[in-house]
């Protein structure tokens, strides 16, 4: 069997490092991350035999290799929050002055979600995955998924609602 | 999804480092080959290459268990006195119910009450020494 890596990069590196950025908050960590897991997938391609969705066992994997970088910089999931208060740039920026508003200020509100929340609410929005598929991802239960996206996408809403009510 | 979560879902995320494909792939071949780790062992793997002779040879062994367990004494004390009873009980039957045993030829039409205690052989012997 072989396995093209270089394919496998190009399809799914935006994805993956989008979810790091947004999860890990600092683009240093998201980098680190996904060079970690690409070089285990070079020393171990056989991690692939028998997976279906390329896209959700990726991203498992990610967000496994995520929540280990955390604890080998701190023992308390903490950090994840305190990285998330000093946010990183997020989004492509734009010509459009309202629109670059409406970026920075969805970065800050998505740096207010607790980082698991934030997974979620991500991989919905950001990758348009099933609560089933997002519950797989994370490896938590499908109900968990639901509730904590319910739960992000109230907040984000009553963070930004101002602002999305004045531009639209 | 509503307008709102749609209007979120359009903000477009930062790509990855340019310089981390290099990084990456700079030294290694582009095309990983491998082999796949070997399939775990099931019982299909036994039984799929004859599965009709694994089949009448489990049915020939469950026979031949039921056929050891209702002919085998059991082994504990009390087992074996209610095997032997029942097999008491079991001949006793058979005996009651089997048919008289018929007189010899020179009783017929005597009394008959010497047959309940003696077998014909038995009376056979008694008539020749009388003779």
């Amino acid at each position: 069997m072989s396995l093209d890596l270089r394919q496998l990069y190009d399809e799914h590196a935006p994805a993956l490092f989008a979810f790091l950025l947004n999860f890990t908050r600092r683009e240093a960590d998201a980098r680190d991350t996904l060079q970690e897991l690409f070089l285990k997938l070079i020393a171990r391609p056989e991690l692939f035999v028998g997976v279906q969705n390329r896209r959700a066992f990726l991203l498992r994997l990610t967000h496994r290799l995520a929540i280990d970088a955390h604890r080998r910089r701190s023992v308390h999931e903490a950090a994840v929050e305190r990285a998330a208060a000093e946010p990183a740039a997020l989004f492509v920026d734009g010509a459009d002055p309202d629109e670059a508003a409406f970026r920075t200020a969805l970065t800050e509100a998505l740096a207010a979600l607790p980082a698991e929340q934030r997974a979620v609410v991500h991989l919905k929005l950001w990758e348009q995955m099933t609560f089933a598929e997002i519950a797989e991802a994370l490896e938590i239960p499908a109900n968990t998924a639901a509730s904590r996206y319910r739960y992000g996408i109230d907040k984000l809403q009553a963070l930004l609602r101002p602002l999305y009510e004045e531009l639209r | 999804m509503n307008e709102f979560e749609r209007k979120l879902s359009q903000q477009a995320f930062r790509r990855p480092p340019a310089d981390l494909r290099a990084v990456l792939f700079g030294a290694s071949p582009p095309v990983a080959d491998f082999a796949p780790p070997p399939t775990l062992w099931t019982w299909r793997d036994w039984f799929w290459p004859s599965p009709h002779a694994w089949g009448a040879l489990v049915a020939l062994w469950m026979v031949f268990v039921v056929q050891q367990r209702d002919h085998r004494p059991p082994r504990s004390p009390e087992g074996a006195a209610l095997w032997g009873l029942s097999a008491v009980v079991q001949w006793s039957g058979s005996e009651l119910t089997s048919p008289a045993p018929t007189p010899p030829a020179e009783l017929r039409g005597e009394d008959t009450t010497l047959l309940a205690f003696h077998t014909p052989r038995e009376l056979h012997h008694a008539l020749d020494s009388l003779h």
